[in-house]
């Protein structure tokens, strides 16, 4: 049985067909939504969508469609999130600290 | 607070799933008829999901050799290959292996899980960079972790992915590990190999292949995915297992690099652990030798892999691969392949039930996999009881979707 797994049927188009310039976001705020706006599409409708939101139990994103998640972000902003960190997750501002720290890696 | 509290989650699904039937995790085999034949809740069952691909679990000449290996060597070896448990059935079977695979060494392990486990955590460690297809396999993952190196996924079988992320992560004063199998498990694929060998070779990259579901089917001498696809100059490691066609349990690792042997003192689920008894190991050796003197076998699940998946696709099954050992036909959605899975197996057809968190991408699936040991009457038999399952799918499709 598989560990992980690809990606949600409809969003996989949008990490194969080419490959986007990477984006770069210093603002915070704007990193914040534009991570939040990636993860609606993970969440059930309507979720509230705040840093403290906790994507297991707020969000019933599981450690396999997190993965997922991660990777639909790798590609928006040409970074890798090693799989070992995302395990720490917790909530959606851990997820945006993370991306923040990736993004700051690469320079 | 309870310690099994933070199965909550898991324990309220499982309870959703005993309700709709029989437990799919736990599911007796009663008595068998051979290799593709079985009771199971009392009911004489043609079984379409095992791994038997080559059927040599009933081989007379593998029985034959594991009784003999029984009476001479005893039940089992008590030991560790580094301590007591190497015997002279493992040295033979190593070298066996390594010539089937024509590979200059070969370890084995006492099962397949253990054979990741102990290749990628012995050829990887924290300074290094492991670069991992999406759709791994379990094993492969805690692998990976036992490692303690930086693990990148990239999306499955795409080698563009793996070219920027390699790109990406140059590992200074570290290794970059290439990890992919030959034939995805779930939904039946098969990897790009040459072109994902030819990004890791541009990149310096080591290149780990899994033929698990492949050995013994693909390839002129049932080498696996690399052999059928003339790129095995490249795989730098190849790990397998002995329990899908060669019909026991355990698995190995083979390679060219000369210092590979160095893993038998380096990696962990090698070491501490006890080896594989006598009787399977004589039983593998007779499996490997079956599948050197008939390579009817081969031609065989593949006839039979071409019949079920033409029968399901007249039977309009969305089936997720081009037909091979693997045939797994997707449903809309968990409720109506729990339904499917527990009808089938009332009808007398076992096959696989695949969920998530355990199947790619979130999708549900019946996972039916192929045996060199069905008949014709056998996949008669199987497409007639999926005939009946579609015409109730369909008369339960407008309900079930409107709930």
């Amino acid at each position: 049985m598989s560990a992980g797994a690809g990606l949600p049927q409809g969003i996989a188009s949008g990490g194969r067909s080419g490959h986007a310039p990477p984006m770069t976001t210093a603002d915070p705020v704007q990193l914040f939504a534009e991570i939040a706006e990636l993860v609606r599409r993970f969440a059930p409708p309507g979720a509230v969508l705040e840093r403290s939101s906790e994507l297991t139990s707020d969000l019933s994103i599981d450690s396999v469609q997190a993965m997922d998640l991660v990777m639909e972000i790798e590609d928006r902003y040409g970074i890798d999130v090693p799989v070992n960190e995302i395990a720490d997750l917790v909530t959606l501002g851990d997820l945006v600290d993370l991306v923040a720290r990736q993004l700051a890696q690469r320079g | 607070m309870d310690i099994f509290d933070k199965y909550e989650t898991l324990a309220a699904r499982r309870a959703e799933l005993l309700g709709a039937g029989a437990d799919p995790f736990d599911l007796e085999i009663e008595e068998l008829f051979g290799p593709c034949e079985a009771t199971i809740r009392g009911r004489r069952t043609i079984l379409l999901g095992t791994n038997n691909y080559l059927g040599l679990t009933f081989d007379p000449a593998c029985i034959e050799a594991g009784c003999a290996a029984l009476r001479r060597f005893g039940t089992g070896t008590t030991g560790s290959r580094i301590a007591n448990g190497t015997y002279g059935g493992h040295k033979a079977l190593e070298a066996e292996i390594a010539a089937f695979m024509g590979r200059r060494a070969a370890i084995v392990f006492t099962t397949g899980y253990q054979a990741n486990l102990a290749t990628i955590a012995g050829l990887a460690g924290p300074k290094d960079t492991i670069f991992v297809d999406s759709d791994w396999h379990a094993s492969i993952f805690d692998g990976c972790r036992l490692s303690g190196a930086t693990v990148v996924r990239f999306r499955h079988n795409d080698p563009d992915d793996l070219d920027r992320r390699l790109e990406r992560n140059p590992t200074p004063g570290g290794i970059r590990l290439v990890i992919v199998e030959g034939l995805y498990s779930m939904l039946g694929d098969v990897a790009r190999l040459a072109e994902i060998a030819a990004v890791k070779k541009r990149h310096g990259a080591f290149l780990l292949l899994d033929e698990a579901h492949s050995m013994g089917v693909f390839g002129e001498r049932g080498r696996g995915v690399a052999e059928a696809l003339g790129v095995e100059a490249e795989i730098d490691f190849i790990v397998g297992t002995f329990s899908k066609s060669l019909g026991a349990i355990g698995g190995f690792a083979v390679s060219d690099h000369p210092r590979f042997e160095l893993l038998r003192v380096a990696a962990r689920p090698y070491m501490f652990t006890a080896s594989p008894g006598p009787a399977t190991i004589a039983t593998v050796r007779a499996a490997l030798a079956q599948i050197v003197a008939r390579p009817e076998l081969r031609a065989r699940i593949w006839a039979n892999a071409e019949r079920i998946h033409a029968g399901l696709a007249a039977l309009n099954f969305a089936l997720a691969a081009p037909p091979g050992p693997i045939l797994s036909i997707r449903l809309p959605d968990e409720r109506t392949t729990v339904f499917a899975w527990n009808r089938l197996l009332e009808l007398g057809v076992y096959v696989n039930l695949a969920l998530p968190p355990g199947t790619p991408g979130g999708v549900c699936l019946l996972r039916c996999s192929v045996s060199a040991a069905h008949t014709d009457a056998q996949i008669d038999t199987v497409l007639e009881r999926f005939a009946t399952l579609a015409a109730e799918l369909q008369r339960l499709a407008a309900p079930i979707a409107a709930e």
